[in-house]
C-alpha cells in the first residue's frame, strides 16, 4: 500500500467524519420548534428553558456550538444526559463492553459459518450448493429478532441451555460471558453468515472458472493447496467486502437484538435516549457508530491490497 | 378466562409452551417492533403517554390525628410476611429480582422524572408517611400528626438515623421540605400549599397558605421521601442516594438498580430479602420469557400476556387501582363545550365490549375515576347510568345540540399499541353517530407535548387518579389552570369542591368532598371520560410472596420474600 493511497483514504475517512460530526452536533436544532423548549421539556417554566439555553450554548452562534462541541468531543466528553445527569462517556463505557461482544461473536460466527458453507458449495456445487443456496436465502429472509425468539423458545425455555436474559462481562466470567452471548450472537450473525456464504459462493465459483486455475490443476497442484493458495485469496475480495458492509448492518440489528435478549448496550442506550430526547447521548451514539463504521470500511479499504497486490498496482 | 380476584394467587398448567410460543412469536414480531418504540407496561406507560401519574387516597380511620399503632396495624402486607418469617420458610439471604419495563432516571428525590420510580427510590427512603396495601396513608418518620385549616402539625419519630448515620428530626425534615419547595422541580408545585416552616422539639409546623390536607397523601408518595441532609451537597446523589429506608444502593445502571439491605433499620427484622435487583426490560416478550426461564422472579405483566403467562406455569396476581383509560376532551372546541355532545360521546362508547375485545373482560367499565371500594366511590348505582353504551340517545343528544350531521375532531394517543387499539375503537365507535375522528399516535413525549400545548380535539391514554393526591387530580383535569386541561373546561363551582376536599379533616368528609366532584363532573358531561378501569397483573415464582397490588398503584417491594428452595 503506497503511503499517498493510505493519506488519501484516511484523508476521506476524517472528511466523512468532520461532516458527520457536523450534523450530529446540531441534531438538537432539527427538533420542531424551540430547541431549549424541546429540551428543557413540557412543564418547564421560562426561566427554567433560559437556563437550559445557556446551559447548551444555544444563544451562541452555530459555529461557536460546532467548535465547542467537537472540542470537548475530541477530549471524549460529550457532556451529561439530560435525563440521568450522568456523564454520557461513563454511560457508554458502561455498555461499550456488552454491544461490541455481541457483535464481534456475530461477526466470528458469520465468517466460520459463511466463509466454510460459501467454500464447500463453490467447490462441490451439486446438492451441496444448492443446499447451502437456500439455507442462505433462508438466513437473509429471517429477521434477527425473529432468530432470537425462535433461539430463546428453544434453547432456554425448552431445553434450558441457554440464559433468556442479560449479559456477565469477560473480565468477570469468562465461561459466564460465553454462555450468555451465545443465542444473541448466534441471532445477529447468523443472518449475516448467509450473506458471506453467499458471496463466498460466488467469488469460489468466479475463481474456479479462472484460466489460471485449471493451469494449476493441469499441473497437478494438490486440491487443498489449490484452495488455500488461489482460491481463497482471490475468492476474498467481495467477501471482505461485504464483512465491511455488513458491520453497519450488525450496528443497527444489535439494537433489538438488545432488546431481545435484556442486554443493557449501546442500542439500548440509544433507544431510551431517542424515546426520551436525551440529544447528548444521541449525538455520543451517531458519532461513535459512524467512527467505528468509518474504520471498518477503512480496514476493509486497505485489506484490497494486501489481499490482492493488483489492487495496488491499478490504484 | 377464568375470573381471578384482587390480589388472588393462580397455580396454573404445566409448561408444555412450545406450540402456542411460536404461534405467539408470529404476533410478537408486530409487538416487538412496537416495544422498540417505547412501549411500556400499561402502568408505566402512563409515564411514556404522560397522561399524569397520582397515587391512592386513603380510606381509613375516623380519626382526625393518626399515631404508630395504626402503621402497625394496618399494614397486612408486613403482617403476612412476617407470619411467613414466623413458620421458618423465608430465605432471608435471598435476591430478589423483579423487572419492570421502566428505569428510574435517578435516584435522588428532586430529580425523579417520573412517578413510576416510586418503586425505585422506596427501597432507599422511608417517606413522612406511607400508604398501606388498602391505599390509607399511615405514619412512618411522622408518627402522628394534627391538620386544622391553616397548619398541619407533624410529630417526627425519635431514635432514628439515615444510612450515614445523620438523625432524624425536625431539622432534617425542614431542610428537606425545603429543598423540595426550593428545587426547579416537578414536585415542588405539589408542596406549593406550605407557605412556611417551623420547627419546635420533634415537631414540624406547616403554615400553610390555603388549606391542604391532602398533603398527607403527597407525603406519602415521592415528595414527602427523606434524605440525609448532610448528603445534600453529594456529588453522585443521582446514583448513591442517602436515605433511612430498609435498603442502600450498590450499583446503578441504564439496565436496573441493586440493592443491599441495610442493617441498621429500624424495621431491619422484617426486611426479609438480602438484596433487591429491579431489572429494567423494557420488551414485553423478553420479559415474559425471563419469567418463563425461572430467571426473574416478580413483576408486572401486560393483560394481553395472562395467557402466556398461564401456560408458562406462572403465579398470577391481579388487581384492579386508581388507574383507569380515560378519554379527554378539549372544549375549546366549539363542539366539545356542549355538555350534551360530551354526553353523546360517552353514550356512543361500547365500554363492555371495549373490555371484552381488548382485555378480555378485565377492564371494569365505568364513568367513575375511582374503583369500587375505594374512598370517594359513588356507590349510587344510577351514577353509571352515565355509561350506558346507547348510541340513538346519543345521535338524539348530538341533534339536540345543533350537530345533526356530527363533525370532525382530531384524537391523539400514545404511540403504543394498546392505546392505538384503543383509537380505532373510539374512532370506529364515534363514526358510529356521525362524528368523525382524525386518529393521531405520537410517540411518548411528542404526545405529552402537544397534549399540553392543545394541540389535539381530544386524547386517550391512562390516567392515575389519586397520585400524588386525589385533590391534585381533579385539579390536573378539571380547573381551568390544570395541566391537562389545555382546553382551559371549568368544572362548575371546582374551586369550593377543592376547597371541601383539602379542608376535610375525616376520610369520611374527603370521601364526600370527592363523590361531590364525580357526581358535578357526570351532570356537567364530564370532560374527562371515564371508559373502564384496568386489572394491573404481576406475575411471580412459586417461592415469592408479599406482593400485592395496592389500591394506591404505586408497587412496593418492601414487604416481599422468598422462601428456601
Amino acid at each position: 500500500m503506497s503511503s499517498r493511497l493510505l493519506v488519501r483514504r484516511l484523508g476521506g475517512s476524517v472528511l466523512v467524519v468532520f461532516l458527520a460530526s457536523i450534523l450530529v452536533a446540531l441534531m438538537v436544532h432539527l427538533v420542531p420548534g424551540d430547541a431549549a423548549s424541546a429540551v428543557a421539556g413540557e412543564n418547564a417554566s421560562p426561566e427554567q428553558i433560559q437556563s437550559t439555553r445557556e446551559r447548551l450554548g444555544l444563544d451562541e452562534p452555530i459555529w461557536v456550538q460546532y467548535f465547542s462541541w467537537a472540542t470537548d468531543a475530541l477530549r471524549g466528553d460529550f457532556g451529561q444526559s439530560l435525563i440521568t445527569n450522568r456523564p454520557v462517556i461513563e454511560m457508554v463505557r458502561q455498555v461499550l463492553p456488552a454491544t461490541l461482544s455481541i457483535t464481534l461473536a456475530a461477526s466470528v460466527i458469520a465468517v466460520v459459518i459463511g466463509v466454510t458453507l460459501g467454500g464447500l458449495a463453490g467447490l462441490r456445487r451439486g446438492v451441496t450448493d444448492r443446499v447451502t443456496s437456500l439455507g442462505a436465502s433462508l438466513g437473509i429472509a429471517m429477521p434477527s429478532f425473529w432468530v432470537g425468539m425462535l433461539l430463546v423458545t428453544f434453547f432456554a425455555l425448552e431445553f434450558d441451555l441457554f440464559p433468556v436474559l442479560d449479559y456477565t462481562p469477560l473480565t468477570e466470567d469468562p465461561v459466564g460471558w460465553l454462555h450468555h452471548i451465545t443465542l444473541p450472537a448466534l441471532a445477529l450473525g447468523l443472518g449475516m453468515s448467509a450473506e458471506v456464504a453467499r458471496q463466498t459462493r460466488g467469488g469460489v465459483v468466479d475463481v474456479m472458472a479462472q484460466p489460471y486455475i485449471r493451469t494449476a490443476r493441469a499441473k497437478g497442484a494438490p486440491g487443498g493447496r489449490l484452495f488455500a493458495r488461489h482460491v481463497v485469496r482471490n475468492a476474498a475480495i467481495p467477501v471482505v467486502t461485504v464483512l465491511g458492509l455488513q458491520i453497519g448492518r450488525l450496528l443497527g440489528g444489535v439494537i433489538i437484538i438488545e432488546q431481545v435478549f435484556a442486554i443493557n448496550g449501546l442500542g439500548t442506550m440509544a433507544v431510551r435516549a431517542v424515546a426520551d430526547r436525551d440529544f447528548p447521548v444521541i449525538q455520543a451514539y451517531v458519532l461513535l457508530t459512524t467512527v467505528i463504521v468509518v474504520a471498518i470500511n477503512l480496514l476493509v479499504d486497505l485489506s484490497y491490497g494486501w489481499i490482492n497486490p493488483r489492487v495496488r498496482s491499478e490504484e | 378466562m377464568r375470573h381471578i380476584g384482587r390480589n388472588d394467587r393462580i397455580d396454573l398448567g404445566e409448561r408444555n409452551v412450545t406450540m402456542r410460543r411460536l404461534l405467539a412469536i408470529l404476533a410478537a414480531m408486530v409487538l416487538l417492533l412496537a416495544a422498540c418504540g417505547g412501549d411500556d407496561d400499561d402502568a408505566e406507560a402512563t409515564e411514556s403517554g404522560g397522561v399524569e401519574a397520582t397515587e391512592t387516597e386513603d380510606e381509613a380511620s375516623d380519626e382526625t390525628t393518626a399515631t404508630a399503632d395504626d402503621n402497625e396495624a394496618a399494614d397486612d402486607a408486613g403482617d403476612d410476611a412476617a407470619d411467613a418469617a414466623d413458620a421458618g420458610e423465608i430465605d432471608r439471604e435471598a435476591t430478589l429480582i423483579y423487572a419492570t419495563s421502566f428505569i428510574t432516571n435517578s435516584l435522588d428525590v428532586p430529580n425523579v422524572g417520573t412517578d413510576f420510580s416510586y418503586t425505585y427510590v422506596n427501597l432507599v427512603y422511608d417517606g413522612l408517611t406511607k400508604r398501606n396495601s388498602a391505599g390509607e396513608v399511615v405514619p412512618a418518620i411522622a408518627e402522628s400528626w394534627e391538620v386544622t385549616s391553616d397548619t398541619l402539625i407533624l410529630d417526627i419519630v425519635d431514635g432514628r438515623t439515615f444510612h450515614d448515620g445523620t438523625p432524624i428530626d425536625a431539622e432534617a425534615v425542614k431542610a428537606n421540605l425545603e429543598r423540595i419547595i426550593n428545587c426547579e422541580c416537578r414536585f415542588a408545585s405539589q408542596l406549593a400549599p406550605i407557605g412556611s416552616i417551623e420547627t419546635s422539639g420533634n415537631q414540624v409546623i406547616l403554615n400553610l397558605s390555603e388549606p391542604a390536607g391532602t398533603l398527607l397523601e403527597v407525603f406519602a408518595d415521592i415528595a414527602g421521601m427523606m434524605a440525609s441532609p448532610a448528603s445534600f451537597e453529594n456529588e453522585d446523589l443521582d446514583t448513591n442516594p442517602v436515605g433511612s429506608g430498609p435498603f442502600t444502593v450498590r450499583e446503578y445502571s441504564d439496565g436496573g438498580v441493586v440493592y443491599d439491605r441495610w442493617d441498621g433499620y429500624h424495621d431491619v427484622e422484617n426486611t426479609l430479602v438480602a438484596s433487591v435487583e429491579i431489572r429494567s426490560i423494557p420488551d414485553d416478550n423478553t420479559r415474559i420469557s425471563g419469567f418463563i426461564s425461572g430467571e426473574l422472579d416478580v413483576g408486572l405483566a401486560r393483560l394481553g400476556q395472562l395467557g402466556e403467562a398461564e401456560a408458562g406455569g406462572l403465579n398470577i396476581i391481579m388487581g384492579g387501582n386508581a388507574q383507569m383509560y380515560i378519554l379527554a376532551l378539549e372544549t375549546d372546541n366549539e363542539a366539545l363545550a356542549d355538555p350534551d355532545v360530551r354526553r353523546a360521546i360517552s353514550h356512543a362508547l361500547d365500554r363492555d365490549g371495549i373490555s371484552q375485545g381488548l382485555y378480555g373482560g378485565n377492564c371494569t367499565p365505568t364513568v367513575q375515576p375511582y374503583p369500587e371500594g375505594f374512598p370517594g366511590y359513588v356507590a349510587d348505582a344510577t351514577v353509571e347510568r352515565y355509561a350506558a353504551y346507547d348510541p340513538d340517545l346519543a345521535r338524539q343528544l348530538l341533534a339536540d345540540a345543533g350537530y345533526p350531521d356530527g363533525f370532525t375532531i382530531s384524537m391523539g394517543a400514545p404511540a403504543i399499541t394498546n392505546y392505538t387499539n384503543q383509537l380505532e375503537i373510539y374512532q370506529a365507535q364515534l363514526a358510529e353517530i356521525g362524528i368523525t375522528v382524525e386518529a393521531i399516535a405520537d410517540e411518548g413525549r411528542t404526545f405529552v407535548q402537544r397534549l399540553s400545548e392543545g394541540e389535539y380535539d381530544s386524547w386517550l391514554g391512562p390516567s392515575s387518579t389519586a397520585r400524588p393526591s386525589t385533590a391534585a387530580w381533579w385539579h390536573m383535569v378539571y380547573h381551568p389552570d390544570g395541566a391537562r386541561n389545555a382546553g382551559g373546561y371549568e368544572l362548575p363551582g371546582i374551586d369550593d369542591l377543592l376547597l371541601q376536599l383539602n379542608s376535610a379533616t375525616t376520610p369520611a368528609e374527603s370521601a364526600a368532598a370527592i363523590e361531590a366532584m364525580t357526581v358535578a363532573s357526570l351532570e356537567d358531561g364530564a370532560r374527562t371520560i371515564i371508559v373502564c378501569s384496568p386489572q394491573t397483573v404481576a406475575v411471580h415464582q412459586d417461592n415469592v410472596g408479599g406482593y400485592q397490588i395496592g389500591l394506591a398503584n404505586n408497587l412496593d417491594l418492601r414487604t416481599v420474600y422468598k422462601t428456601a428452595g
